[in-house]
């Protein structure tokens, strides 16, 4: 199955740690952040480590592209919750957390491992998804909503 | 306000004292434990940035929309250990106790950021959640063969 050996691929590259952890230095990180940022590395190998072990012998490749697809999911809203905050942070203190500009930057890097293995429309539905419920850009389901607190936007 | 409410639940330890119960249900050893402390953590660290970053009343709206979307993020995270979970134990009879920690862990904080969404909201973001993978690979570019 071509898309459980390429999930493998990207599990098993022994640069993905080195390479996140690596952006403790660009971002000059104190030893305890630096050590969180290892311990985020490694749990997030180890989750596509299990994710590409478990499914390597998922009935189809459409289920295994289901699950692939829900773990990028699980990693765009990451990104852009670590990026809100950051901005947020800018903003309020005029110096964002190095930590979780490094979390988002590490993010931004496992995402664009995965995606590699996702269509293209499909990875822009689901990030105007994304922008869009946080923004409330969209008002289509408003009504549905029942107030103005929050608006999502219509899935395609 | 939401994000003070927000701030106690990041700030009263029980995901922590939860983090430590599951890891002796399933039997982890030492660092598997603190692994999933540390996992346990980190999520309600992300509850405290959130608050910490939209502490005014003008930020409400966005901050309720980033927790809606941070449910989402912990959703998809449950749902992947769950699959793996289930593979696991289709595959070798048992699951790797870190994923059913794990599991429940994810499934804990679901449950604390539900009681600070509207049950409306919360119904509408599950059935998201799973139409957004219900027409998935429906790319011709996909089905040809990107992968």
């Amino acid at each position: 199955m071509t898309l459980a050996i390429s999930l493998a691929a990207i599990a098993d590259d022994p640069n993905l740690v080195p390479e996140l952890v690596g952006l403790a230095q660009t971002l000059e990180l104190n030893a305890e952040d630096t050590a969180t940022l290892q311990a985020y590395a490694e749990r997030k190998q180890w989750a596509l480590t299990g994710l590409a072990g478990a499914l390597g012998d998922a009935g189809s490749e459409d289920e295994l592209y289901r699950c692939i697809a829900g773990a990028w999911l699980e990693q765009r809203f990451e990104w852009q919750r670590c990026n809100m905050v950051v901005n947020y942070q800018a903003v309020r203190t005029g110096e964002p957390h190095a930590l979780t500009m490094a979390l988002a930057a590490a993010c931004s890097n496992i995402m664009q491992r995965v995606e590699a293995l996702l269509a293209a429309d499909d990875r822009d539905r689901w990030s105007t998804f994304a922008v869009e419920l946080i923004s409330g850009a969209s008002s289509d389901l408003a009504s549905r909503w029942g107030d103005e607190t929050i608006s999502l936007s219509p899935l395609s | 306000m939401l994000a003070q409410q927000l701030l106690v639940i990041a700030e009263d330890g029980v995901a922590d004292s939860a983090a430590m119960q599951f890891a002796l249900d399933v039997g982890l050893d030492a660092r598997g434990t603190t692994m999933l402390r540390a996992y346990a953590v980190a999520r309600v660290t992300a509850i405290h940035d959130l608050a910490a970053a939209m502490p005014e009343a003008e930020d409400e709206i966005e901050l309720y929309r980033t927790l809606a979307a941070y449910w989402l993020e912990l959703r998809f995270e449950w749902q992947r250990n769950n699959e793996v979970m289930n593979y696991q134990t289709v595959l070798r009879g048992s699951a790797e106790p870190r994923v059913i920690a794990e599991g429940s862990v994810g499934s804990f904080m679901l449950s604390r950021i539900e009681t600070l969404l509207d049950p409306a909201h919360l119904e509408l973001l599950a059935q998201y959640a799973l139409e957004l993978l219900a027409n998935e690979r429906a790319s011709a570019q996909l089905k040809e063969g990107v992968a």
